[in-house]
């Protein structure tokens, strides 16, 4: 059998693979990766609705200008329900389920060999991989990150005036 | 308390780490009838600490429910919500039990072979069926209940009432006399005509437009929801009632209060809940707290959208009345 494989580089193994089970770890890597960034946001506001008004260092010490003596703004609070309800159910469901379950289990329980294109599950991979850097790089840009709950719902999602975050291009 | 919180943070943490950790050691080590014994009694445990917390938050956290119902209509979503809450609490119990005991009862053991069970066409009609009634039933009585507050058809004498919804504040209009609402559009909106009302509309003249409601008790009141700018969700919890309130549309529902502010404020459960939050609103030096039903936004809608609120006030008729005809109508105010 191994005559038949081309030698794969550590690129085309681990990085750049278009193995169905090698894809599922990266997936299943990632969405963890995800899932602790949002459990993180998840403590942070939670803080918030428990303590309404306790300072805390460790609000202090990651929201910046988000937040004054250690309590968070309203703004931002949004944010992070926001943010945090979008990158559970995008970016670890998704990951979790479709990215990791079914790219792993379903060529295995059908008997093929892989799924039915190994290059455009790689694409799909790093799409997601880079819209997860996006979507975390969306805490940190000037107009503030996306506060309309993770539903979405215009007009408030759509219109840059209604809250900040929203309408962004 | 806190110091507490960090430390299961970091703890929960830790043992996280550990666990996925120790994954990687166990990929070709099989169970064995010494592991498969502990994770039956750790099933049982569980199922122990499972029931102890149902317990205690069926006891202890009963307080943050919301007094009984101030509409009539009300009445039936309470129903509603036991009857559920009763069906789903009982087969939970049930289901709980089943699942970790049966773990613990048939764990693993060397040398025992599973029994290859196929189906039973009995046991499963049994169980399709079952719920499929139950289902109905609970669908049935939620659609009745629907139709209930939505169909305003055969109400009679209602009083309609108009709540206007802005990024982040309530508005009401009264139908006046007429008791029919002027037409109202963005388009309208100028200068203290806030409301956006067609004043070239015959029915617009002799609405009120307040910015607290005051509802007669036992009254049907009739109310039609507008939005100026992006979705909002008026909720009246202690009435049992939400709608959304969208822009470019109107929706609407009814309901019939049933005890005044003054009446709920005497109710044993509001009491009881009164001198909870003043116990802590004293301790840190804040005024009192009274009683007052309110409408709220229940729809994210913008930074301020957690201070949205209306003041409601349920009365009499008679000093209902008298408090209407105080109001100016928008003739007197938009001139």
């Amino acid at each position: 059998m191994s005559d038949h494989h081309h030698k794969e580089t550590f690129v085309t193994k681990y990085i750049f693979s278009q193995d169905h089970k090698m894809i599922s770890k990266q997936f299943l890597v990632t969405g963890m990766f995800m899932g602790i960034i949002a459990v993180m946001m998840s403590m942070l506001f939670r803080l918030q609705l428990a303590w309404p008004d306790t300072s805390f260092t460790i609000v202090e010490a990651f929201l910046g200008p988000h937040q004054t003596d250690g309590i968070m703004n309203p703004d931002i609070y949004l944010a992070l329900v926001t943010i945090h309800g979008t990158i559970m159910v995008f970016f670890v469901l998704t990951a979790g389920l479709s990215g990791t379950f079914s790219n792993l289990l379903i060529p295995l329980q059908i008997g093929a060999r892989d799924m039915a294109s190994g290059f455009l599950n790689m694409v799909s991979y790093w799409l997601f991989f880079l819209s997860s850097i996006i979507m975390v790089i969306s805490l940190f840009v000037e107009a503030g990150p996306a506060s309309a709950g993770w539903t979405v719902y215009p007009p408030l999602s759509a219109l840059p005036q209604a809250i900040p975050g929203s309408g962004q291009e | 308390m806190l110091a507490l919180f960090y430390i299961f943070i970091g703890v929960a943490i830790g043992v996280s780490v550990w666990q996925i950790t120790r994954i990687m050691n166990f990929r070709s080590s099989i169970a064995n009838d010494k592991d498969n014994a502990a994770q039956g009694k750790y099933a049982i445990g569980f199922l122990a600490f499972l029931y102890a917390m149902m317990i205690y938050c069926l006891i202890f956290m009963n307080v943050i429910m919301l007094p009984e119902s101030a509409s009539f209509e009300g009445e039936h979503d309470d129903n509603l919500f036991n009857i559920t809450f009763w069906l789903i609490g009982i087969v939970q119990f049930i289901m709980q039990f089943l699942i970790f005991y049966f773990t613990f009862k048939y764990k693993g053991k060397e040398g025992q072979k599973a029994k290859f069970y196929a189906d039973s066409h009995k046991l499963e009609f049994i169980w399709t069926v079952t719920p499929a009634i139950v289902l109905v039933g609970l669908i049935g009585y939620g659609l009745w209940q629907w139709n209930n507050v939505m169909d305003l058809s055969d109400a009679e004498d209602p009083i309609v009432i108009e709540v206007y919804s802005q990024q982040f504040r309530w508005d009401a209009r009264y139908a006046g006399a007429d008791n029919t609402l002027g037409l109202g559009n963005v388009n309208f909106i100028k200068g203290i005509n806030t409301m956006g009302v067609d004043m070239s509309d015959k029915n617009a003249a002799d609405d009120k437009q307040v910015t607290e409601l005051y509802l007669p008790k036992g009254r049907k009141i009739h109310f039609k929801f507008r939005s100026q700018d992006v979705l909002h969700s008026a909720y009246m919890p202690h009435f049992r009632a939400q709608m959304n309130c969208v822009p470019g549309m109107v929706t609407e529902f009814g309901f019939t209060p049933k005890y005044t502010t003054e009446e709920m404020r005497n109710n044993s459960e509001v009491i009881k809940k009164t001198i909870g939050i003043n116990k802590i609103r004293r301790a840190k030096g804040e005024d009192p707290y009274v009683f007052n039903y309110l409408l709220l936004c229940n729809k994210i809608c913008g930074a301020s959208h957690y201070n949205m609120q209306m003041k409601i006030t349920v009365v009499e008729q008679d000093e209902y009345d008298k408090w209407l005809s105080e109001q100016p109508t928008l003739t007197e105010v938009i001139k």
